[in-house]
C-alpha cells in the first residue's frame, strides 16, 4: 500500500495519466507508467531502509521489487490504460497472453536465449524483426509501435525496458536497457506473478 | 265411651238398573240388620231420581264406634262376592271418610286402621293437635292448652285421657328446653363425626344440615333456634378445620417446595441428557453422511435437514456440529486469520496437488495480510502457528505424511547430518526436497515452478512448495536461502519436531547467492 502522505501526489500523476492515454499520447504515457512503479519500488527501498535494511542507490524494477510492488498502484495504472485503450493496452492484457501460454505452451526456460524467445515475447510484439522473421532480441525502445495498430499487450513496456546499464551490457545490450538484449524471463514473470497475486487480494 | 259413627253406602254403578239397585239395597239391609247389636238401627234410605222414577240408591245409619269393624268386614264381604261400585262414607264428629270403589281389598285398611282403634279414636285427634302445638313453639303454651281442654270437651275425652296423650305429644323431650339440649347434643356428635372423617379419606358430603334440620322438625324445636345452633357448631367447626388447614398448607407448601426443587432438578437434567442424546444421534448421522463425501450429496442433506427439525436442533448447532464431524473427518481448519481453508481441504481431498499448492500460496498471504507480498525472512515470522499447523495437517492428512511442513522438517533434520558447510546443507536440503536437481556444468540445477512434480510420486517434503517466498517462478523455483533458513527456523519454533535440537542460526550466513 502507498502511503497517505503520497495518495495525493499519486492522484495527480494518475490522472495525468488518464490525460495522456485519453489524447493517446501512449509513449508519454508509458513512461510516466515506468516513472510511478520506480517511484513505488523508491519508496518501498526508503522503507527497506527505515528497518534497516541496505538500499540500492537507484531504483529499479528488479524480481524482488516487482514482487513488492503495490497492487493498489498496479490496479489503478491498468484500469486506467485499458479503459483508454478498450482492452487492448494494460497490464491485464499482458497477463492474459501470458497466463494462457503459461497452460499451453510448456517453454523450458533454459532455452530462453536469442534464438528461442519465450512465445509472450513474440505476441505483444516486442522482438526484434529482421527480414519479417523475429528473432530473440528485443527491440529498441524507441523502435515500439505507439498506436492501437500494435499487437495486443504491446504496452505498456518501459517498466521492462528500464534496466540498469551492466545488466544491459551483460544481457548483450548497448546500454539501450532491454533494447537489444534477450528477455529476461524472471523479471516478466515476476511482473506476471505479481499481478495474478494481486487478483487473489483478500480472495 | 264409645260415639256413634255416621254411615253411607250408595250404589253408584251406572250399568245397574234400577231395579237391581233396589234390590241390592234391600239385600244390604238385610246383611248389615244380621249383625249384632244392629237390630235396632234405624236404616234410612237414600234416594234418587233415575229413570223418571224416584228409586232408592242406597243407605244411611248410624251405629257405634266399635261395630265398625264387623260393618267394615261385612261390607268387604259383600263386595267380594258381588263386586258393585259403591260410595262409602264414615263420619265421626268432624270428620268425614269417603271411598268409592268395587273392590273389597279396598276396605281391607279401613278395618285394620278401625282394629287398632285409632280410625276414628277421639284420642288420636287430640294427640295429633297436642302434637302439632307441642312442635310449634317447642311446648305447650297456657293458650294452647286451653284450646287442647276444649277438644278434649267436644272429642269427649276424661281429663285423665288428656294429661296421657298431653304428655305423649312432648315426650321424650317434653319441654322446650330438653329439646334443646338434645338438638345441641346432636349438633355437635354431628360435627364431630365430620371431624372425625376430615382425617380420613374425605367424603363426598358432608352436609348434615338438612338431617339436622329433620331433626328439629321431628322434636319441635322451632327452626330458627336450630339454626342457631348448628350455626354455633359450625362456626367452631370451620375455625378448627381452617386453623389445621393453614397447618398443613404451610407443612404442604415447604415439603411442596423441596420436592419442587428436586423435580425441576431431575427435569432439567432428563431434557439436558435428552438434548445431548438428540445432538450425539444428529453427530452420528453427520458422520455417516460425511463419511465418502466432505459435503453431503442432496439426498443427505434432506435427509440431515429432517432430522435437525426432528430432533429439534437449530440451524446454528447443526451447521456446528457438521462443522466438528467434518473437521474430525477431513482435518481441521483452524485459523488465527480468519482465512478459510475450507477450498484447500476440497482440493487435498481431490488430491489436486497442483492447486492445493496455489490455494496454499493464497492462503499464507492473504492470512499475513502485506499486500500479497511474497514472503521475507522479516515477515516470516508473522504466519501464526494456528495456521501453519492447519495447514501442515491437512496436507499430512491427505498425503500420508508425504507431504506437508513436519515432513519437510524431517528431511531438514536428516540434512543436519551431513558435513559441510551451510549453503551446501541448504542445497542439499533443495535437492532432497526434488526442489532442484544437483548442479552440472550446463546447470545449476534449478527448474521452473512448474517442472515440479504435483504427485504422491514427488520425493517426501516436495510439497507443499515455498512459492509464497519467490518473486517469480517460472523461469526457475528458487529461494533465496536467507528466507529459506528464516522458514525453517520459523517452522521449528512453531511446529518443533520431537527429540530434536535446532542448531542456531548462523548470522553470518550469505544473504544472497548471485
Amino acid at each position: 500500500m502507498l502511503a497517505s502522505a503520497t495518495n495525493s501526489g499519486l492522484e495527480e500523476d494518475l490522472s495525468e495519466l488518464s490525460l495522456l492515454l485519453n489524447e493517446e499520447a501512449w509513449e508519454e504515457a508509458d513512461r510516466l507508467t515506468a516513472d510511478l512503479l520506480l517511484d513505488a519500488v523508491a519508496y518501498n527501498q526508503n522503507a527497506m531502509r527505515l528497518q534497516g535494511v541496505s538500499p540500492r542507490q537507484r531504483p529499479y524494477l528488479t524480481t524482488e521489487a516487482v514482487a513488492a510492488l503495490p497492487c493498489q498502484l498496479l490496479q489503478a495504472i491498468d484500469d486506467r490504460w485499458q479503459r483508454a485503450s478498450g482492452g487492448h493496452f494494460g497490464f491485464s492484457a499482458q497477463l492474459q497472453i501470458y497466463a494462457n501460454l503459461l497452460e499451453t505452451v510448456d517453454f523450458d526456460p533454459d532455452l530462453n536465449n536469442w534464438s528461442t524467445p519465450h512465445p509472450f515475447f513474440e505476441d505483444v510484439g516486442w522482438l526484434m524483426l529482421v527480414a519479417l522473421r523475429p528473432v530473440g532480441f528485443l527491440r529498441f525502445y524507441n523502435w515500439l509501435e505507439f498506436d492501437l495498430d500494435a499487437p495486443r499487450g504491446h504496452l505498456p513496456a518501459l517498466w521492462y525496458w528500464k534496466i540498469p546499464r551492466m545488466v544491459s551490457l551483460q544481457m548483450g545490450g548497448f546500454l539501450t536497457g532491454q533494447g537489444g538484449c534477450f528477455g529476461d524471463l524472471a523479471r516478466l514473470d515476476a511482473m506476471m506473478l505479481r499481478l495474478s497475486r494481486c487478483h487473489q487480494l483478500g480472495g | 265411651m264409645a260415639q256413634d259413627i255416621q254411615f253411607s253406602i250408595r250404589f253408584v254403578d251406572p250399568q245397574y238398573k234400577s231395579d237391581d239397585v233396589v234390590t241390592e239395597v234391600h239385600y244390604l239391609i238385610e246383611d248389615l240388620r244380621d249383625l249384632n247389636g244392629m237390630s235396632q238401627t234405624r236404616f234410612e234410605p237414600i234416594s234418587e231420581i233415575r229413570d223418571v222414577a224416584e228409586i232408592r240408591v242406597g243407605v244411611t245409619f248410624a251405629a257405634p264406634s266399635d261395630l265398625l269393624g264387623p260393618i267394615l268386614r261385612r261390607l268387604r264381604d259383600r263386595l267380594y262376592y258381588n263386586p258393585i261400585a259403591t260410595a262409602f262414607c264414615f263420619k265421626m264428629a268432624d270428620i268425614m271418610l269417603c271411598i268409592e270403589t268395587h273392590q273389597a281389598d279396598d276396605l281391607l285398611g279401613f278395618i285394620a286402621a278401625a282394629q287398632s282403634g285409632l280410625l276414628f279414636a277421639p284420642e288420636r285427634d287430640y294427640l295429633a293437635e297436642a302434637e302439632t302445638y307441642s312442635r310449634t313453639q317447642g311446648e305447650l303454651s297456657p293458650t294452647e292448652l286451653d284450646n287442647l281442654n276444649l277438644l278434649r270437651q267436644r272429642l269427649g275425652l276424661t281429663a285423665e285421657q288428656a294429661e296421657v296423650l298431653n304428655a305423649r305429644a312432648a315426650s321424650p323431650y317434653p319441654t322446650k328446653a330438653d329439646k334443646h339440649r338434645h338438638f345441641e347434643d346432636m349438633t355437635a356428635a354431628e360435627f364431630s363425626r365430620l371431624r372425625a372423617m376430615d382425617e380420613g379419606p374425605p367424603f363426598a358430603s358432608k352436609d348434615i344440615w338438612p338431617v339436622l334440620q329433620e331433626l328439629a322438625e321431628n322434636l319441635g324445636l322451632p327452626f330458627l333456634e336450630a339454626e342457631a345452633i348448628y350455626q354455633t357448631h359450625q362456626q367452631r367447626y370451620h375455625d378448627d378445620t381452617k386453623l389445621k388447614t393453614e397447618q398443613t398448607t404451610a407443612k404442604t407448601a415447604e415439603d411442596g417446595r423441596l420436592s419442587a426443587e428436586a423435580k425441576a432438578e431431575a427435569e432439567r437434567q432428563k431434557q439436558a441428557q435428552q438434548t445431548q442424546e438428540r445432538l450425539n444421534q444428529y453427530r452420528d448421522l453427520c458422520r455417516q453422511t460425511m463419511t465418502h463425501a466432505i459435503y453431503p450429496s442432496e439426498f443427505d442433506q434432506g435427509r440431515l435437514d429432517q432430522a435437525r427439525r426432528l430432533w429439534g436442533i437449530s440451524a446454528e448447532q447443526a451447521l456446528q456440529l457438521e462443522t466438528e464431524v467434518r473437521d474430525e473427518l477431513y482435518g481441521g481448519v483452524a485459523s488465527a486469520t480468519g482465512v478459510d481453508y475450507n477450498r484447500l481441504r476440497n482440493l487435498l481431498h481431490q488430491q489436486a496437488w497442483h492447486e492445493a499448492d496455489m490455494e496454499t500460496e493464497v492462503l499464507i498471504l492473504n492470512a499475513l495480510n502485506l499486500d500479497m507480498q511474497p514472503v521475507t525472512a522479516a515477515t516470516m515470522e508473522r504466519l501464526s502457528t494456528v495456521d501453519l499447523t492447519t495447514i501442515d495437517g491437512l496436507w499430512n492428512r491427505y498425503s500420508k505424511g508425504r507431504f506437508g511442513f513436519k515432513a519437510q522438517q524431517q528431511v531438514y533434520r536428516g540434512q543436519q547430518q551431513i558435513q559441510a558447510d551451510d549453503r551446501q546443507r541448504w542445497l542439499a536440503f533443495e535437492e532432497a526436497l526434488g526442489w532442484r536437481e544437483a548442479p552440472s556444468l550446463f546447470s545449476r540445477g534449478y527448474k521452473p515452478y512448474h517442472d515440479l512434480t504435483f504427485s504422491l510420486e514427488a520425493p517426501p517434503g516436495h510439497l507443499p512448495t515455498w512459492r509464497w517466498c519467490c518473486p517469480s517462478l517460472s523461469d526457475r523455483y528458487k529461494i533465496n536461502l536467507e528466507i529459506m533458513a528464516a522458514v525453517i527456523h520459523h517452522l521449528n519454533t512453531c511446529m518443533p519436531l520431537e527429540t530434536v535440537t535446532v542448531p542456531a542460526l548462523d548470522t553470518a550466513f550469505p544473504t544472497q547467492i548471485a
